[in-house]
């Protein structure tokens, strides 16, 4: 409330929440009583100004740098949590502890080394993705940067004690890669890809993002590896989709239904992938690409570029993109933005200015290994403590900044996290999760 | 059908955030959480600036306390600070007071810093109450802040 001045200059102001958060776009003087100029570690949620949950380390990580953190559930009724680091996929086990509780199991061709691993739950198993990532700002995304490795999908269904990322094909030929194209196929299927590369294979295929939609799995900003040449070839700005409801088949020779599309139309690269409802969308770094199954297997899907303009809302950074259930958020080069089935607002708010400030000043820990923020959507902190927040986890020297948003009461705080920066080694290297 | 190779009956049900994680005793990679049934960060401190009120234009008032109403999550040490303006010798000035808030038993109740008020005191133009906690000092959750004074109201010639 304003303050009260009685008649005989006596007065008093109350401040109580519920809370607007940090409001950095006004002067100290001019923002709402339940708004701040600058706060740091205090949690809004349920209106009361409470100091923000202790950070705590309950579970070592089996390695350097894990690339992902995730849980899915098997055909049996069991929950698999698992996450990812140098060639290996780790599953939690409790009954390790107190030493570090992870069974190992090979899950890549090749060192991984820091390139976050996307994944995606498909019939009670879990598929995963890795490329090498580009380096530098503005995380355009794309592949190829060093180190370089191969790019890959592998599929884990909980049951066997070995996933798989390889696949043999009738002609004998075997490609790195789950998502791969025979020897026999991969002069045809290469030859169409954009640029006409002559390709030998076969051909193993891996993408930064991975997502689901009409029974179909999605990969989107492609790298390939022809193994014949020791090749590798990088289409930023291409879906290549399974075939219906195999996702083991990804050759438009083989199943007309698997295929691929390159966005030579628009003026960037592909930043991310999510599906909502009947439709998929995808971010490029000035604008977003709506998609929608078609019916037919020929052309499963259609393209709906929502703007090609070369400059635009889209997502600039690559791993800002977060999504729960009918919610999605992601960072443009303007604000941040919520997504959901029905449109896309600013949610940026009166804390924008802080925060692109933060993201602006985050530099590289060295000149190859870049710091890089990543996001979720975070139901609830532990089980019976609900918080639906968007959190922007940014590195900094020695510390992160989690900024939080509450979806619920719609205010953003800043959390300041001790976080040693282990040089030569990024502080994150993934987003967090619920699991 | 084959059994399944490890894994649990249900999820952990816990947001976890891989982080290199270890302050004083060298870099290991952890997944941390953040805890809803501990406030009390050890290493880190909280801050909290409430609005600029100059509550009348063009005059210099005085707080003369401040009431905090605040929810027993146990013993906490707070800090309390009035800053402002003073236009006569044109610096920024401030004053601050340091309290214990809260129980041992951590009762979760509603407490205020009644009977014992702030008597927290400032004039100057400009005033901002803010609350500082250090890092291990204890867990803090405010409700309502009162800040009462005086303030000359007599209007200019």
């Amino acid at each position: 409330m304003p303050p009260q001045i009685k008649s005989d200059g006596t007065w008093a102001i109350e401040y109580a929440g519920p809370y607007a958060g940090l409001d950095t776009q006004k002067p100290e003087l001019l923002i709402a009583d339940n708004a701040s100029p600058n706060f740091n570690n205090f949690m809004l949620r349920n209106a009361e100004l409470r100091s923000r949950p202790a950070l705590t380390a309950p579970i070592v990580s089996p390695a350097s740098n894990p690339l992902g953190i995730t849980s899915f559930v098997d055909i049996n009724g069991t929950y698999h949590t698992v996450t990812w680091a140098n060639t290996h996929l780790y599953q939690y086990d409790p009954g390790l502890l107190p030493a570090p509780p992870w069974d190992a199991y090979v899950g890549a061709p090749s060192n991984m080394n820091i390139n976050p691993v996307a994944y995606q739950a498909f019939a009670n198993a879990i598929y995963y993705t890795c490329i090498s990532q580009t380096i530098g700002r503005p995380h355009a995304g794309g592949g190829s940067g060093p180190p370089l490795i191969t790019p890959f999908l592998a599929v884990w269904d909980g049951l066997s004690t070995t996933p798989q990322f390889t696949q043999t094909f009738g002609d004998g030929s075997t490609s790195q890669s789950l998502a791969g194209i025979s020897l026999t196929d991969s002069p045809t299927v290469g030859g169409s890809l954009p640029g006409a590369p002559t390709i030998v294979g076969p051909m193993a295929i891996g993408g930064q993002y991975i997502g689901e939609l009409n029974n179909q799995l999605i990969l989107a900003n492609i790298n390939v590896l022809d193994q014949g040449t020791a090749t590798f070839y990088n289409f930023p700005n291409l879906i290549w989709w399974s075939a219906n409801g195999l996702p083991k088949q990804w050759d438009p020779t083989q199943n007309t239904s698997a295929g691929f599309n390159s966005f030579l139309d628009v003026p960037d690269l592909i930043t991310g992938l999510l599906t909502m409802g009947v439709a998929g969308y995808i971010f490029r770094t000035n604008g977003i690409t709506q998609f929608a199954p078609s019916g037919s297997s020929v052309t499963p899907f259609t393209f709906d570029h929502m703007w090609a303009s070369n400059h635009g809302i889209g997502n600039v950074l690559q791993f800002s993109i977060a999504q729960y259930g009918p919610t999605g958020a992601f960072i443009a080069e303007d604000n941040i933005y919520s997504l959901s089935i029905t449109n896309a607002a600013a949610i940026g708010g009166t804390a924008r200015d802080a925060i692109m400030s933060d993201l602006a000043n985050i530099v590289p820990s060295t000149a190859l290994i870049q710091n890089r923020p990543f996001c979720a959507i975070l139901p609830k902190y532990k089980n019976g403590y609900v918080y639906l927040t968007y959190n922007i986890l940014i590195p900094f020297t020695n510390s992160a900044r989690l900024w939080v948003y509450s979806f619920e009461e719609k205010n953003w705080a800043a959390w300041d996290l001790p976080v040693p920066n282990g040089n030569p080694f990024p502080a994150i290297t993934c987003a967090p999760n619920f699991v | 059908m084959p059994a399944s190779v490890g894994g649990t009956t249900a999820p952990l049900y816990l947001a976890l955030f891989p982080l290199s994680w270890n302050p004083g005793a060298g870099v290991n990679f952890y997944f941390s959480t953040l805890d809803p049934t501990n406030f009390n960060d050890p290493n880190e401190g909280s801050f909290y600036n409430w609005k600029v009120e100059d509550i009348l234009a063009g005059r210099t008032p005085t707080c003369l306390c401040a009431i905090l109403t605040y929810r027993d999550l146990g013993v906490a040490t707070l800090t309390c600070t009035l800053s402002g303006y003073d236009q006569n010798a044109k610096v920024p000035v401030s004053v601050s007071q340091t309290i214990t808030i809260g129980t041992v038993a951590a009762t979760g109740i509603l407490c205020t810093t009644t009977p014992d008020v702030l008597g927290i005191s400032l004039t100057a133009m400009n005033l901002q109450f803010s609350v500082t906690r250090a890092a291990n000092g204890g867990p803090v959750s405010i409700v309502k802040v009162r800040l009462e004074g005086r303030v000359e109201t007599t209007p200019y010639a």
